[in-house]
């Protein structure tokens, strides 16, 4: 008799325990933990992933996401490789190198659409084309790949033909005059020059475009082994992003609000300012004249194609490079379709 | 109670300059401190005058620096309080390690021959390229932050500490053997004891150098410290050049304090020191 009440009392608590599971009492499937490697510290120029973070598009998406901030010994190809994180930003140009040398990652989404890199000179210099690099002191970037196949095509050998200087984060060495010739972002640096009182009509810009070298900065990469076991994850992070990215066009004042809580820069206005100039020159570059919004992140194989063509041809990779392998638009296609 | 004995100065008094012991105001230091000001603000005048772009870079008015840091005085707060955290930590686990391998090698004479060139030439590795190497291994840049600080504040404090446990004074060990006292006796009543001025040395030159590896670590690329407020006001050009400033100037005073708390601290608990009773 006990043992009959006892079993269907059990019965009870086994029905009710899974009825309340069922009815949703407060029972939350955790978000899948995930993290972004952005390419610099913290700023506008990665505005989109902040304000998707914080209007909670990831948790929509069941993501917990983290920002991981970047600087100037921080690789994120290293930091996706070696698992930190599980995406990260980075230019074709260095990721196709880093697949050349061995590192299976892949492209799956296409934030620039413009190569926002240059180099500039003040016209005081006189030099208005590449071919007059030549004995000047030019400065470079590590990651500053558009550079050498630049001067391959005017037979200038960086190395003999111009002084070239391993240039730092800041713009002195150029407001100074010790450089020539200056890499420059148009989101940053470009400003900078501007703030520290050079007219924008005293300066000449070099866009690697207008030469056949410019390829958009800004790829969103994970590593192939993260995409066959999480296809879904990144699908949701990349539909989440884009969703924010769109936001913060949209409501550009809203999104620097946003941007300005991790800015380490700050609450003055000129600090402000000048991440406001960074997202509008972000949008210059992400939302080109004449891009369909449609496509925003959308990777663009005629991009790939011809960054490898360049390192084939320009940058010595050990083996020739197939565009194909080293991006998957699908992803981008499956989080863009409503 | 220490089996040391403390003396007197020979004067046996305090001193009568006018930088007297605490409760007098300390005005040489505040003189040198108007002084420095008062050069520093006439060489930065001279530096704007000559027009440079950079001037404010280079040499920028003391009270525009205070200017800066009195209109975002959350941004350096914030960026002190994280760098603080961070080298406290890694001083403190720098010193735990520092004192147990100086204790070792203090107690045995084989491990101290065998270890210290290792002990000295770990040293050399220079910050900047140990915080990529430890961050690639560690991955987590808050770990990364306490490792860096703590590594270089261990050797100091090792070294330090092996010099104090070996500086017994002959005489006074050879009374605690007279007077049969234990081995726990001689190590807490005499050896550590003794060892304290050495250790405190140590430990006064590690504490900044903890500071200066959070720093370093920070450089490098991390969400928050004074060392991520000079990356980012450098990279954000001439404009931000008295933030930049108010870091470096908040970097100094920040070693600086720890050097300061660690001698305090050491005054409490080694006053006996001679030298300590002077002033």
């Amino acid at each position: 008799m006990r043992r009959l009440v006892g079993g269907s009392a059990g019965a009870v608590m086994a029905v009710l325990v899974l009825a309340a599971c069922s009815t949703g009492a407060p029972s939350e499937t955790p978000l899948t933990p995930v993290k972004l490697q952005i390419e610099w510290v913290p700023q506008a120029q990665f505005t989109g992933f902040y304000v998707a973070l914080d209007k909670g598009y990831y948790r929509d998406e069941g993501l917990d996401v983290e920002i991981l901030p970047g600087g100037p010994e921080v690789r994120s190809i290293d930091q996706v490789q070696n698992g930190t994180a599980q995406f990260g930003l980075e230019s074709p140009l260095g990721l196709f190198q880093a697949r050349d040398a061995g590192v299976p990652i892949k492209l799956i989404g296409q934030l620039d659409q413009k190569d926002g890199f240059v180099k500039i000179t003040k016209k005081e210099s006189g030099i208005t084309s590449p071919e007059q690099f030549r004995g000047k002191t030019v400065g470079v970037w590590p990651d500053e790949w558009e550079f050498y196949p630049l001067m391959a095509s005017v037979d200038i050998d960086p190395q003999v033909d111009l002084t070239l200087v391993q240039q730092a984060f800041t713009m002195d060495d150029f407001l100074n005059g010790t450089l020539d010739v200056a890499s420059a972002t148009m989101w940053n640096e470009y400003n900078v020059v501007l703030e520290a009182g050079i007219p924008e009509e005293d300066l000449t810009v070099f866009n690697y475009s207008d030469y056949g070298f410019g390829i958009p900065h800004g790829a969103l990469l994970t590593t192939e082994s993260f995409l066959a076991d999480n296809r879904e994850v990144a699908v949701k992070f990349m539909r989440a992003s884009i969703k924010g990215w769109l936001d913060a066009y949209e409501d550009q004042k809203g999104a620097i609000d946003i941007v300005m809580k991790v800015v380490e820069g700050g609450t003055e206005q000129s600090a402000r300012e000048h991440q406001e100039l960074m997202l509008k020159a972000m949008e210059t570059l992400q939302l080109p004249e004449g891009f369909v919004k449609a496509n925003f992140a959308k990777p663009d194989p005629a991009y790939y194609d011809t960054a490898v063509e360049i390192i084939n041809g320009y940058l010595d990779p050990k083996t020739d490079l197939v565009a194909a392998d080293g991006f998957d638009a699908s992803i981008w296609e499956d989080a863009a379709k409503e | 109670m220490s089996v040391l004995t403390t003396s007197r100065d020979a004067s046996g008094s305090r001193s009568r300059l006018p930088f007297g012991p605490a409760g007098r105001l300390p005005i040489l230091p505040l003189v040198a401190v108007a002084v420095v000001l008062l050069v520093w603000t006439l060489a930065a005048a001279w530096m704007a005058g000559t027009g440079d772009r950079l001037a404010a870079t280079k040499l920028p008015f003391p009270h525009a620096i205070l200017e800066a840091v009195v209109r975002s005085p959350m941004l350096f707060a914030e960026a002190f309080l994280e760098t603080v955290r961070g080298a406290l930590i890694g001083l403190a686990v720098g010193l735990t390690v520092g004192v147990v391998i100086g204790f070792l090698m203090a107690q045995l004479r084989w491990l101290e021959d065998a270890a210290y060139p290792y002990l000295v030439a770990a040293q050399m590795i220079p910050t900047i390229v140990l915080a990529p190497l430890i961050f690639s291994a560690v991955k987590d840049p808050a770990v990364t932050k306490i490792f860096v600080a703590g590594y270089i504040s261990v050797f100091a404090v090792s070294l330090g500490t092996i010099r104090g446990l070996r500086s017994t004074p002959a005489d006074a060990l050879d009374l605690m053997r007279t007077l049969n006292a234990s081995r726990r006796e001689v190590l807490f009543k005499l050896e550590i004891p003794a060892a304290l001025p050495f250790f405190f040395a140590g430990l006064r030159v590690a504490a900044p150098l903890a500071v200066i590896g959070e720093i370093v670590v920070e450089l490098a690329g991390s969400k928050d410290g004074l060392g991520t407020l000079i990356l980012t006001s450098l990279y954000y050009g001439p404009s931000r050049a008295h933030v930049f400033w108010g870091a470096i100037i908040l970097t100094l005073l920040t070693g600086l304090v720890f050097s300061q708390v660690v001698g305090l601290i050491e005054r409490r608990v080694a006053s006996w020191q001679p030298d300590l009773q002077r002033r």
